[in-house]
């Protein structure tokens, strides 16, 4: 009796010390896999890879464009892993009473807007922004855990073709108005923006106290279009459709973001209407990084991009001066320059200053560097509210590292 | 009596409200439970055709639309490309395609070798090779269909070509990539109710279009093998199962069999009947309230029928229970009423005849006691007549004896004192008499009679008991004769123990009736410890002048069971030799209306 009750409990302290070992290793094994894998208090943002390059994340965050961390909380942000496809950052809060709050903010790069629809649908990510329309039906439709909020665009910031104003087709300022005018923008407007927007005369919106009318809209006429480019001698020579001079085609590519959904539909529509008046276009979608390093070497013909265009001298003459830290486009006016000068000598505030900027407007409408397409409305911002509590107050977004956890 | 008489009741009551209920409640049910059959079944069939309709034409639309796109292709392909030469009037064909035209995602135009010549999307030179098996394909004159492959961005997708031919030789290749999103608002618009699904699959189960667009995007399959089996053998039907929540679904599928998808709407049974199931609830409540009600219009027609049946067996059970003057109340004009009507005439006549059977009672009573009377009245008067004798003779002497005188005349006045005694209680029993019946507590009766005799209980040594079951009954009696009752009983008992016991007196009602409105008896018990009566005695002890001891009357017990029984009650009496007695009188318990109906 005494031997059985002996070995009884030799096998229960075996077993017992058994399961132990297994649950300490197990633990262990989950323990270790923690840093590879994601916790639930991860916050994901989803990016497209075309839209931001990932090296621009910390100018965003800073720059308000992702609400990360309010100024002056003393909450810091520590870069834990960056490559193309992820970036994350460890938050590190200053008070203890953070347990409930985010401890990491990874942001994943999706290769098209589509994948990321899929990731928000899927609930792979927890935040992400659009502009396309069709992307937020699309996610209201399929989903209701996602919370759509709403932030206005800045007034001015303007969606616009940027012609390359050195290059030898699109140097002669007829060529670029020509192809502004062969622009249906009127369709874009109702099929692609569904009217979440207006038209843009120029880079300042009709908002702006310093913007100006009368400026020469550019409206949809094709045969004035065909009109103008014929005035440069550009014909279908050879009967291949495509017009050209000097048996030079008018072949031109036209970059932009890749993968994001409004500016794939914008630039299959500008490439078919451009090839109605016989301009061949390629298109050609890069990610933010590419088209950068293009910009930098003024590599392109033409760009589909968003503007930001402040009620300043400053913003004007680093965009559009010969010698302007961002004039991506090539623009050069000896006019432009001087008028930008003499507005510089004027003593702030003045009439003569509003009267000058208003000139450089003129001059720059009437050389259309550039085609101003749109002034859109509004960003959409997806938050997963299954995951997340406390991220609006008073209808606007919080930072994330406001942001509470669902217990 | 009581008893049957509830019975009776009961049976009747409960065997009328029984057949009411049943006649008014069994077609009630019947016609319930055909309506909700019916109404199970229309809904069943109802919701069946509905989803099979949907199904269908989901169905026809799916193929429509994949159709459709077939010929925007073919029409193309074969009317404007080939004809289109140049490269940027096709390149702004496919890009006009694709832009009116969301289902297709891409198109683009291979030469006969499957090299990529134009496209609507960016291709990296490395991938402009399309496989050899599909250019072979078209090469033989054969359209091109793909199976469905999920795009980057999780997207179903099917390819489609179409050979471009210019005087029927193949100069191309027109390919689509078939967006199958485009068919998500179809199943969007297919839903049926809140909960129901609407989703087409592949051939392989996983889903191309859902309702739930996230099964698409996580590449959910659907794993009902039964329904997928029946549309791989391009079959149609509906089928009910259990899905893997457990939720037990109504489904209806159609197979598409040209590109071997298959097609479902449904929804979860429980939904799906809920029109039904509110119907059933409806009229089962229908059902049940019109039970309710007709049982409670049976329940009042019944009392309807049964009241003056029960009143005329309370009035039965009045009478009987000695009542003579109660009378049933006027009932109505059927048959019970003249039922009532006639034993109110056959009451008024056995009262008639009591009262004369009464009558000639008395007399008898009279003349029995008059002879009793006048022999005990001789005695005395012998008695005195010779005292009176004695007497005289004493006076006749010279010296007469005054004592002795003295105690002739004692003897006389006592003589005289017994007759005056003996008329008096003649006259309490011979005179007629009305009973004057008042509301009385008869355990107060009772206390005051104790407190009366309770000096002369002491004196002889005896201890009375009171047990009272119930303490405040009230009896309509007269209560100076009770009263009277009461203390001749008492009184027997006392003297019944001269060397001194126990009585111990007793007040219940017997069987207390369930009805306040019915007869009941209230019983006073009276029992001492005394010698008992010896058996041969116990049939006198009631008569006219029958004492066993030497100052007695021989009254005392005979008026009191007639007071008793002018009450309508009785007095019984129990006795064993060297145990005691127990007298027991027994009063009805008569409410004052009765009285005052009767």
């Amino acid at each position: 009796m005494i031997r059985k009750s002996y070995i009884s409990i030799n096998c229960a302290l075996i077993l017992f010390l058994w399961g132990g070992l297994s649950t300490c290793v197990l633990s262990g094994a989950s323990f270790a896999q923690i840093d590879t894998k994601y916790v639930s208090q991860d916050l994901i943002v989803g990016e497209v890879l075309g839209k931001v390059d990932p090296g621009d994340l910390l100018k965003l965050i800073q720059s308000n464009y992702y609400p990360v961390i309010r100024k002056n909380s003393g909450i810091e942000l520590k870069k834990v892993k960056s490559s193309d496809r992820e970036v994350i950052y460890q938050v590190l809060y200053p008070d203890k009473n953070s347990s409930n709050r985010p401890t990491r903010i990874i942001f994943r790069f999706f290769t098209s807007e589509h994948s990321l629809i899929a990731a928000i649908i899927t609930d792979e990510i927890d935040f992400a922004i659009t502009e396309s329309y069709d992307a937020a039906e699309e996610i209201h439709k399929a989903t209701s855990t996602f919370l759509i909020h709403f932030r206005y665009k800045d007034k001015n910031l303007v969606k616009m073709i940027a012609y390359n104003n050195q290059h030898p087709i699109l140097r002669k300022k007829n060529v670029r108005k020509a192809l502004t005018h062969a622009i249906n923008r009127k369709y874009i407007f109702n099929k692609l923006l569904r009217q979440n927007g207006y038209f843009a005369d120029g880079p300042l919106s009709d908002e702006s106290k310093l913007h100006i009318s009368g400026l020469d809209e550019y409206k949809f006429n094709p045969k004035k279009a065909l009109q103008l480019l014929r005035n440069e001698n550009w014909q279908d020579s050879n009967g291949d459709g495509v017009l050209d001079k000097n048996g030079q085609p008018f072949r031109i590519s036209i970059i932009y973001e890749k993968g994001v959904l409004l500016e794939e539909q914008l630039a299959t529509r500008i490439k078919i209407d451009w090839n109605k008046i016989g301009i061949d276009v390629i298109r050609k979608p890069l990610i933010k990084n590419e088209i950068k390093n293009r910009l930098a070497q003024q590599n392109y013909d033409v760009l589909l991009m968003n503007y930001l265009f402040e009620e300043t001298i400053n913003s004007f003459e680093s965009f559009f001066k010969s010698t302007g830290s961002e004039n991506i486009l090539g623009y050069k006016n000896r006019r432009v320059d001087r008028l930008m000068n003499l507005y510089k000598m004027q003593k702030p505030p003045s009439i003569s200053q509003k009267v000058l900027l208003q000139a450089i407007q003129k001059q720059i409408n009437e050389d259309h560097p550039a085609a101003f397409l749109f002034f859109l409305w509004v960003d959409r911002y997806f938050v997963n509210r299954n995951k997340f509590t406390n991220f609006q107050l008073k209808g606007e977004l919080l930072p994330f590292t406001e942001w509470n956890l669902k217990k | 009596m009581p008893q049957l008489r509830i019975k009776i009741k009961h049976r009747f009551i409960t065997k009328l409200l029984i057949s009411h209920i049943l006649l008014a409640s069994i077609p009630l049910i019947i016609t319930g439970a055909v309506l909700i059959h019916t109404v199970q079944q229309t809904v069943e069939k109802t919701v069946k055709e509905r989803n099979m309709e949907l199904a269908l034409n989901l169905a026809r639309i799916t193929a429509a639309r994949i159709e459709n796109a077939e010929k925007i292709l073919e029409f193309n392909a074969s009317n404007i490309l080939n004809t289109l030469k140049t490269r940027l009037a096709q390149d702004l064909i496919i890009n006009e395609m694709v832009s009116n035209f969301p289902i297709f995602n891409a198109i683009k135009i291979l030469d006969d070798s499957g090299y990529i010549v134009i496209s609507t999307i960016a291709i990296e030179d490395s991938a402009r090779y399309c496989s050899e098996s599909f250019v072979q394909q078209i090469k033989n004159g054969e359209d091109y269909q793909s199976d469905v492959y999920l795009a980057e961005s999780q997207l179903p997708l099917i390819d489609l070509a179409k050979p471009i031919r210019l005087y029927n030789v193949i100069d191309g290749i027109l390919f689509s990539e078939v967006n199958l999103k485009e068919m998500w608002d179809l199943v969007d618009r297919s839903v049926v109710g809140k909960y129901g699904q609407a989703f087409v699959f592949d051939n392989n189960g996983r889903y191309i279009a859902h309702s739930e667009a996230k099964k698409v995007y996580l590449k959910e399959i659907f794993l009902e093998e039964e329904i997928v089996k029946d549309i791989k053998n391009n079959l149609n039907n509906q089928r009910i199962y259990i899905n893997r929540d457990g939720i037990k679904m109504i489904a209806a599928y159609v197979a598409l069999p040209r590109l071997n998808w298959g097609v479902v709407i449904q929804q979860p049974l429980k939904e799906a009947f809920a029109v039904a199931h509110k119907m059933i609830m409806q009229m089962l409540w229908f059902v049940g309230i019109s039970i309710f009600l007709s049982s409670v219009i049976a329940y009042i027609y019944t009392r309807w029928i049964v009241t003056p049946v029960n009143q005329l067996i309370s009035g039965i059970d009045k009478f009987s229970a000695g009542d003579l003057h109660y009378r049933i109340p006027s009932l109505g004009s059927d048959e019970v009423s003249m039922l009532a009507q006639q034993f109110n005439e056959m009451a008024e006549k056995l009262t008639m005849v009591q009262e004369k059977l009464k009558r000639s009672e008395r007399l008898e009573t009279l003349s029995k006691m008059a002879s009793v009377l006048s022999h005990e009245i001789r005695n005395p008067l012998n008695a005195m007549v010779v005292n009176m004798q004695v007497m005289e003779r004493e006076f006749n002497r010279q010296e007469p004896r005054v004592d002795k005188l003295h105690h002739y005349l004692g003897i006389v006045a006592s003589e005289i004192q017994r007759v005056d005694d003996l008329v008096n209680n003649f006259l309490i029993v011979a005179r007629p008499h009305k009973l004057d019946r008042k509301n009385v507590k008869i355990a107060q009766i009772i206390d005051e009679v104790i407190i009366s005799q309770q000096a002369e209980a002491l004196h002889s040594g005896i201890r009375i008991n009171r047990q009272y079951h119930l303490k405040n009954i009230d009896l309509l009696i007269d209560e100076k004769k009770i009263r009277q009752v009461f203390l001749n009983i008492l009184l027997n008992a006392i003297q019944a123990m001269p060397g001194g016991g126990n009585i111990t007196i007793e007040l219940e009602i017997l069987e207390p009736a369930k009805n306040i409105d019915q007869l009941d008896w209230v019983v006073i018990r009276f029992q001492d410890t005394g010698k008992g009566i010896p058996e041969e005695q116990l049939v006198q002890i009631f008569d006219f002048y029958y004492s066993t001891k030497s100052k007695g009357t021989g009254l005392g017990l005979s008026v009191a069971q007639q007071i008793v029984e002018e009450h309508g009650g009785r007095i019984e009496v129990d006795s064993k030799v060297g145990s005691g007695s127990v007298f027991s009188v027994f009063l009805p318990k008569i409410k004052e209306k009765y009285r005052k109906n009767g």
